[in-house]
């Protein structure tokens, strides 16, 4: 199985028959760990979660335009391995989203693009605790 | 991991299903039936929670599942008193195994598998360690989240709709540091060893 990250709109009304969710997942064949903060009132605090989705094949959600995919490597990958085409599509995704990328570099890794989204989202998370088949 | 409650499901019918059980708020009651705990209503969401200890912040819950109908249902764990607040590690009618966070009445999945084959009696099992809260089947993680919403509160189980049966409940804490379950006792066993 395949697995990487990725950043999806949420959907959903909050009923039990429609639940907040990661569009992604309603793409077929997709299992999902996704970070979801929410309002005292249960709400979602954002329009978006970050995702870490499985499926023998991605291309789904490579080709839904509103998710944004991070790129098919190991965390440890460091920003300046990847093009500058690549580098500027999920800088741009993370810039639309307010995630903070002060001191982020070439030497920088996707781990470290992981950590601030987590930390926009709910720095009381830990995106090492996500998990999927 | 050390049992601080269990209910296999065994014994007289009742609807509510009463003992240390209270409904949980903003659902239907769970009931015994046919030494098994089921839902009540047939278009709603059902769940108990287990008010016979005070159950710690890090804590699991675990049940076993009957066949898939068209119902779903499984263990919850930091179930709030007074709100539909709760994980919930369900087993849905699409053989998904779905992590769910109820946060005053308003639900969010926060994990799910794809279609999966699931056996009768398969124990379905919500943890909750710190911010880290995942979804096990028979002893192996499936499902891995992380949530900071809910802190504490009770164990229990739910179903949606009246057809899931569900037996063998047991929850409790992380005291003695073991990551697996300590061995059951088959449901049938059980129901030999109670003379039934």
């Amino acid at each position: 199985m395949l697995k990487r990250w990725f950043i999806s709109p949420v959907v959903g009304t909050g009923a039990r028959a429609d639940t907040y969710r990661p569009k992604a997942s309603d793409h077929g064949g997709i299992a999902h760990a996704s970070i979801l903060p929410c309002n005292a009132d249960g709400t979602p605090k954002f329009g978006w979660a970050l995702c870490l989705a499985s499926a023998a094949d991605l291309t789904a959600l490579d080709g839904d335009a509103q998710i944004d995919g991070f790129p098919d490597a190991p965390l440890d990958t460091t920003l300046g391995s990847f093009s500058a085409a690549v580098r500027n599509r999920v800088q741009t995704a993370l810039v639309n989203r307010s995630v903070d990328l002060t001191g982020i570099t070439l030497a920088s890794t996707l781990r470290d693009l992981v950590v601030r989204i987590v930390a926009r989202l709910d720095d009381r998370c830990d995106h090492r605790a996500m998990d999927v088949p | 991991m050390t049992i601080l409650a269990s209910d296999s499901g065994a014994g007289s019918d009742a609807n509510p299903i009463g003992g240390n059980w209270a409904t949980i708020a903003g659902l239907s009651a769970m009931r015994r039936a046919s030494n098994s705990i089921r839902g009540s209503n047939a278009s709603n969401d059902n769940g108990a929670r287990w008010t016979g200890v005070t159950f710690p912040d890090d804590q699991w819950s675990a049940v076993a599942v009957g066949a898939l109908g068209t119902g779903t249902g499984g263990p919850s764990a930091r179930i709030a008193s007074g709100a539909t607040t709760l994980y919930m590690c369900d087993r849905a009618a699409t053989n998904q195994l779905i992590l769910y966070r109820a946060l005053n009445g308003v639900w969010t999945q926060l994990a799910s598998t794809t279609s999966d084959t699931y056996t009768e009696g398969d124990v379905h099992e919500c943890r909750c360690v710190g911010t880290t809260i995942s979804a096990w089947r028979s002893g192996v993680q499936r499902l891995s989240a992380t949530d900071a919403n809910i802190a504490s509160g009770s164990a229990g189980l739910g179903a949606y709709l009246e057809s899931t049966v569900l037996t063998n409940w047991q929850a409790g804490d992380f005291a003695s540091g073991a990551t697996s379950l300590p061995p059951r006792i088959h449901p049938i066993t059980r129901l030999i060893m109670a003379g039934h």
